[in-house]
């Protein structure tokens, strides 16, 4: 280990026996001059100047991100448009095979309604529910529509004592 | 102290804008430089071309000099930077530098002055770039390892096993020299 130090000790001085230029006066006048003239020519920026660059860059670049962004969702969604939605919904509907059927206006008030809430918006859905609501209201509680009464006001499914002696 | 004063000087000259900021560069800097930039190309006349290139580049980036914490390491920084664009340069050309050019001198009270030097200069070319820088500095200049460690932005620990191991691989290839 000392020998090894020994002999590079011995590198550094063999190192240190040499030695490197230093400039010419010619170089220093040379480099000099050409350095003055640049300095002159070129004005100095402004050191504010700077960070003000790089404030604009950094807007610049968030709102090309921002636009990409936006651009990209539209493209994306474009296909989920209520225009779109509307033509996929639409189906031929002959309204007048329908006055064959019964209830023929209640259906066709809604194949109506229908129509005009294709559109796919929140307060559409709730003059929608607003006005089915009115319909259900305004649907005739007829007679038909009930359960018949039992007789006597009882249940017909629980056999009276009569009848019930009668099998025996 | 001194040297804190010739930088504070260069300082305050480079805040006005002075052109005299030149010459205070040219004294506190191109020494050190040309003879890091003749150790890195191993050219006396590309160092001379690199220095004239960093000198203008100063001259036209002297705000953010102005501006720089650490003004030594800012300078030697343009000075590499420089340095490895006309090695790569070359490389890309596929061009050498002036053959047989003659950049590290030996005392003529040597027995074999151009021998050395020429055996000298092409053991310090095959080494690696990082160990030469350090070894350049070390031997040549004076510098301490702090110095460098503090020129280079590298931790000390670093430069030091530069230097070992640049002057171990010189101790093989000069062995001829040593023993």
């Amino acid at each position: 280990m000392n020998g090894k130090d020994a002999q590079n000790k011995k590198v550094e001085d063999l190192l240190r026996g040499a030695h490197l230029s230093e400039p010419s006066p010619q170089l220093q006048e040379r480099i000099t001059v050409e350095a003055k003239k640049v300095w002159n020519e070129v004005p100095q920026e402004l050191p504010w100047l700077i960070p003000v660059g790089r404030l604009v860059a950094s807007a610049a670049a968030a709102v090309l991100v921002v636009w990409l962004a936006n651009y990209s969702s539209d493209r994306t969604l474009a296909q989920w448009s209520s225009g779109a939605v509307h033509a996929a919904s639409q189906q031929p509907t002959d309204i007048e095979a329908l006055s064959e059927m019964p209830y023929s206006p209640f259906v066709m008030r809604l194949v109506l309604l229908d129509h005009r809430s294709s559109a796919i918006d929140a307060s559409v859905l709730i003059d929608h529910a607003e006005t089915l609501r009115r319909i259900l209201e305004e649907a005739p509680q007829g007679e038909s529509a009930k359960p018949p009464a039992p007789a006597g006001g009882r249940s017909r499914l629980i056999p009276d004592r009569q009848s019930a002696n009668s099998y025996s | 102290m001194d040297e804190n004063l010739a930088e504070n000087e260069l300082r305050a000259a480079l805040a006005d804008n002075d052109p005299a900021a030149v010459e205070l560069l040219w004294n506190h800097y191109a020494s050190d430089l040309f003879a890091f930039l003749q150790v890195v190309l191993c050219s006396r006349h590309d160092a001379e071309d690199v220095l004239q290139t960093v000198f203008v580049r100063i001259a036209r980036k002297r705000h953010r000099l102005a501006g720089a914490r650490n003004l030594d390491a800012y300078v030697y920084q343009i000075a590499r930077n420089e340095a490895f664009r006309l090695i790569s340069r070359r490389k890309k050309e596929q061009t050498a530098g002036v053959e047989s050019e003659s950049w590290l001198m030996v005392a003529e009270s040597h027995p074999k002055p151009s021998d050395l030097a020429e055996q000298l200069q092409a053991a310090l070319a095959r080494l690696p770039q990082p160990q030469r820088e350090v070894i350049v500095m070390k031997v040549y200049k004076q510098k301490t390892f702090l110095d460098i460690s503090r020129l280079l932005g590298l931790p000390v620990n670093t430069v030091a096993s530069r230097y070992r191991y640049g002057i171990e691989k010189l101790r093989t290839l000069l062995g001829d020299f040593i023993s």
